[in-house]
């Protein structure tokens, strides 16, 4: 019943506001190239190709069918998936589920935006109903504001906290050659910047980047041939919840904690602070480094401050988070969350070089975005 | 492995413009007739696959409008942005994967609510083709006009598609376009995009439709008349039409050899016993006909006038009306694949096909057919 | 389903108003600064299949390197079509347009373009057609404004 599936290798673009360099296809076959290569493996190698990104961001309608022309996915049993922010999340459980269900071996997932040739916010207030909501809410921060306020104010979290944790992920991004913001701040100089909605700082939101991303999978029958080092997926949750964002109850964050428990409980975790490595945690914003670690059962509801002021969750602690430097550092959106388990499986795989955690056994990664909707994954070393 | 089948599938009535409905409303329309029909509730549904367009819809993550409506609730739900026989085929993987017994698949769009011109410009790239301002169906022009040069195929011939499938449709109470036309009649329609003329070119549907697929072990629980998932392929084609040769399909071709053999067939046009394909446009049902090698290449119009694929003869092709009868995006695939479940289980009303035991379904995106999907259904496990 | 009068119901007009800025690339910006400043076509031969590729794409680990290939500017229609309705996104447009896939000599694919002065009754497939270039080049597929006959 089911096969076991590996990440075998990840490519990623070197991630950044504008790449007027490659089109679409050029950008995609990057990342692709770069996979590969991590892979030793050529494209008559892969089986599949899943790929997605959030169309309206470059207004290219059937968009798989001109990226086919970089995704190596001529002549290929080829699949797109669009979730909006958690696109890269819901391509990489569609190709787990590709080799799972053992129709296929090896699938190449793919995220990819190019955010520099539109405008994002205008983008993303079109998920919202034409009739009722749209018209008053102001894209992805205005929820993320809502949010923050809530947590804040009823756990009495103050803004140097939720700064501490952006300069921590923002310094994290220079150990990433992918990165695209890569700063050295204070957290004077994050409170310093204006709020884009109260009580979200400019230094404390993720930017819009171009960037594309590309993940090998295989099931267990090809998996160990093709690496030394598989990083195996053990869960795979998604809880995409809510058709309004007035049915969101902040201040209780369902998706995430839902899809959580039940990959815990999938991968046989009890103890997640201590059973988990190191975690790539979809970041959109700094408050949720402090905020959303409860929703993971890291600690209990109100104590996610004291993980990032005791550096629990700092590269030195317990139990880092985002040593990539997050979603707050990079955010090609349809790639965002895909990045999140390829930035996971590189440090179960002993590959993320200058950003590696020490003898990472379980990761954690997990994807966001739409009205509160969440995956999180469980990879391991065995 | 474990076999898959399908126990259940709903479809509304396709219309051009169902104003009095959002996409909420008829994708719980279907939802409900689903859980009617089966007596399913929300703890049978194990998690959800729906397929739906940014584009069409106009609206980002277009599935968060039937998040509600599909019971998404602290569920997996997930959205293919592609043909519903795509949605179909992700569906069965999540459950031969072993993480779910049942999955829901809907496909919901309404393309009034949008500028189908438009929306099928912006297929085209921005940077060689879009500012040419080609939509979809100037494109399918292009092909049925290169194929019909090849094999000298006439428009009277194309006529006898549009007579065939419109007329079915008659028999189809879902359908949108339905009317007893004869060729000639269909040969008197103004010229939109030559050669075609306008019922030579589906129209533009709103709708949704919803299939209910469970593992083996629970489809008893479900229906006494499972339809088993017994094949399937899928491959994509070169992206720009110049690169392609539009007469014949390579990704269709593989899809439909995969298909064929994972089901075990090996001569299609005696094997099956209906088949639903995606005719977007009247050439293409004679196109796609010989590339699924129920024709020889070039054949397709002679199978057609031999009277094999009307309903009655040997290989009904398209009782349903098929996609000339109702267009909605991403939906049609996943209609023909309830049409065909239907046909085998007996249920398909005056459309039906006799004693079908076997079917195809087939489901295609992309400029001029790209990407193709082609399923197997069959009664017998 | 409600069976409200169509009256009572709703429909709210909109449009989405989202700006886009897309990159061509160094390839294609190749390509398009060379048809502005030498009024020629240039394809890209790809090393692994020896096949000129028109329009050109950017080599790669796949397709090999590329190499520039002067294309055209004459080909042969080898299909089209005749749309007799309004497209929303040419300026001007009325119908009928003919658009057509056209081989450019040199090339080994085809690619779409419109074709103009000449009567559609004229129009045939293998015809011979060559570049009528735009005045003023604003780097997009219209600095070459249609084919004419040969």
């Amino acid at each position: 019943m089911g096969q076991r599936v590996a990440v075998i290798a990840s490519g990623q673009t070197n991630h950044c506001s504008k790449r007027a360099d490659v089109n679409i296809p050029e950008l995609i076959q990057e990342a692709v190239d770069r996979a590969l290569l991590q892979a030793n493996m050529t494209l008559d190698d892969i089986d599949a190709v899943v790929i997605g990104n959030m169309e309206h961001f470059e207004g290219i309608n059937l968009s798989d069918m001109w990226a086919s022309e970089g995704a190596g996915s001529v002549l290929k049993p080829a699949i797109k998936i669009a979730t909006g922010g958690t696109t890269g999340a819901s391509v990489a459980a569609c190709a787990y589920y590709h080799c799972a269900s053992g129709l296929f071996d090896t699938v190449l997932a793919i995220g990819w935006e190019k955010l520099s040739e539109s405008d994002p916010t205008g983008g993303i207030i079109t998920a919202f109903d034409p009739i009722v909501e749209r018209l008053t809410l102001a894209g992805a921060v205005g929820g993320l504001a809502i949010e923050a306020t809530a947590y804040m104010k009823t756990y009495n979290v103050p803004e140097e906290v939720i700064a501490l944790a952006a300069v921590r992920a923002r310094k994290n991004a220079k150990n990433n050659p992918h990165a695209h913001l890569k700063l050295d701040l204070t957290v004077e100089q994050v409170l310093s910047t204006p709020y884009i909605a109260y009580p979200i700082h400019y230094l404390d939101m993720c930017p819009a980047s171009d960037g594309a991303c590309a993940v090998i999978m295989a099931s267990e029958k090809r998996a160990k041939d093709l690496t030394t080092k598989p990083a195996w997926i053990d869960a795979v949750v998604c809880r995409h919840n809510h058709a309004w964002i007035g049915d969101i109850f902040f201040g209780k964050h369902s998706t995430l904690e839902s899809a959580a428990i039940e990959a815990y409980k999938i991968a046989g975790i009890t103890d997640p602070l201590n059973e988990l490595d190191v975690i790539e945690m979809y970041d959109p914003a700094s408050y949720t480094l402090v905020s959303w670690l409860e929703y993971l059962h890291l600690c209990k509801l109100g104590e996610g401050r004291r993980l990032v002021e005791e550096g629990i969750t700092s590269m030195e602690g317990r139990l880092p988070v985002n040593p990539s430097g997050g979603v707050v550092s990079t955010n090609p959106i349809g790639a965002t969350a895909l990045i999140r388990l390829a930035e996971a499986s590189l440090q179960v795989q002993g590959r993320a070089e200058m950003r590696q955690v020490d003898g990472v056994r379980r990761a954690l990664s997990s994807g966001f975005g739409g009205s509160y909707w969440n995956e999180v994954f469980i990879l391991s070393a065995k | 492995m474990d076999r898959v089948a399908i126990v259940g599938v709903a479809q509304t009535k396709f219309a051009a413009a169902k104003v009095d409905q959002n996409y909420a409303e008829i994708a719980y329309e279907v939802t409900q007739s689903l859980f009617n029909q089966t007596g399913a509730n929300y703890n049978d549904v194990e998690n959800i696959v729906t397929a739906s367009s940014d584009f069409w819809d106009g609206r980002t993550i277009s599935s968060m409008a039937v998040q509600d409506a599909v019971g998404a609730w602290l569920k997996s739900e997930t959205k293919v942005s592609s043909d519903g026989t795509l949605a179909v085929l992700y569906a069965m993987m999540r459950i031969l994967s072993g993480s779910f017994g049942t999955t829901l698949v809907l496909a919901h769009c309404k393309s009034s609510e949008g500028d189908p011109t438009l929306i099928g410009n912006a297929v085209f790239d921005p940077i060689y083709q879009r500012q040419l301002g080609i939509d979809l169906v100037a494109a399918g022009a292009l092909q049925a006009r290169a194929y019909m040069e090849k094999y000298n195929i006439t428009q009277a011939d194309l006529a006898e598609v549009v007579a065939k499938n419109l007329g079915n449709a008659t028999r189809n109470p879902n359908a949108q376009r339905a009317m007893s036309i004869t060729a000639q009649e269909a040969m008197q329609a103004s010229l939109v995009a030559d050669p075609l003329r306008e019922y030579d070119i589906a129209p533009n549907s709103d709708g949704a439709c919803a299939i209910l697929l469970a593992r083996e072990d629970l489809v008893s629980k479900f229906t006494d008349k499972p339809v088993w998932l017994s094949g399937v392929g899928h491959y994509q084609d070169n992206y720009y039409l110049g690169d392609r040769d539009l007469t014949d399909s390579r990704a269709l071709e593989k899809a439909a050899l995969k298909a064929y053999s994972m089901a075990g067939i090996t001569n299609p046009r005696k094997e099956l016993d209906v088949v639903e394909l995606y005719d977007t446009f009247s050439y293409q049902e004679l196109l796609w006909s010989e590339v699924l090698g129920l024709a020889e290449r070039g054949k397709g119009a002679e199978l057609l006038h031999s009277g094999v694929t009307k309903i009655g003869g040997e290989l009904p092709i398209n009782p349903s009306g098929g996609v000339l009868g109702a267009h909605a995006m991403f939906v049609a695939g996943l209609v023909r694949v309830a049409e065909a479940a239907l046909q085998l289980r007996g249920e398909a009303g005056a459309h039906q096909v006799e004693g079908a035991r076997r079917a195809l379904a087939h489901g295609t995106v992309g400029p001029c057919g790209q990407t193709h999907c082609v399923w197997i259904l069959s009664k017998d496990k | 389903m409600s069976s409200q009068p169509e009256e009572e119901l709703v429909v709210y007009k909109s449009s989405l108003r989202i700006p886009y800025r897309w990159a061509a690339g160094l390839t294609a910006s190749q390509f398009y600064r060379r048809l502005a400043q030498e009024q020629k076509l240039y394809g890209t031969r790809c090393s692994k299949t020896n096949r000129v590729l028109f329009p050109p794409r950017k080599g790669n680990a796949q397709a090999g390197s590329e190499e520039w290939v002067e294309v055209g500017p004459a080909g042969t229609v080898t299909t089209f079509t005749i749309v007799h309705y309004p497209v929303p996104t040419l300026a001007p447009s009325t119908p009928p347009i003919i658009y057509a896939l056209i081989q450019l000599d040199g090339a080994d694919t085809a690619f779409i373009h419109q074709l103009s002065e000449v009567e559609i009754e004229n129009v045939k497939t293998g015809m011979r057609v060559t570049a009528v270039f735009a005045e003023k080049p604003s780097g997009n597929i219209t600095d070459i404004q249609y084919f004419k006959p040969l």
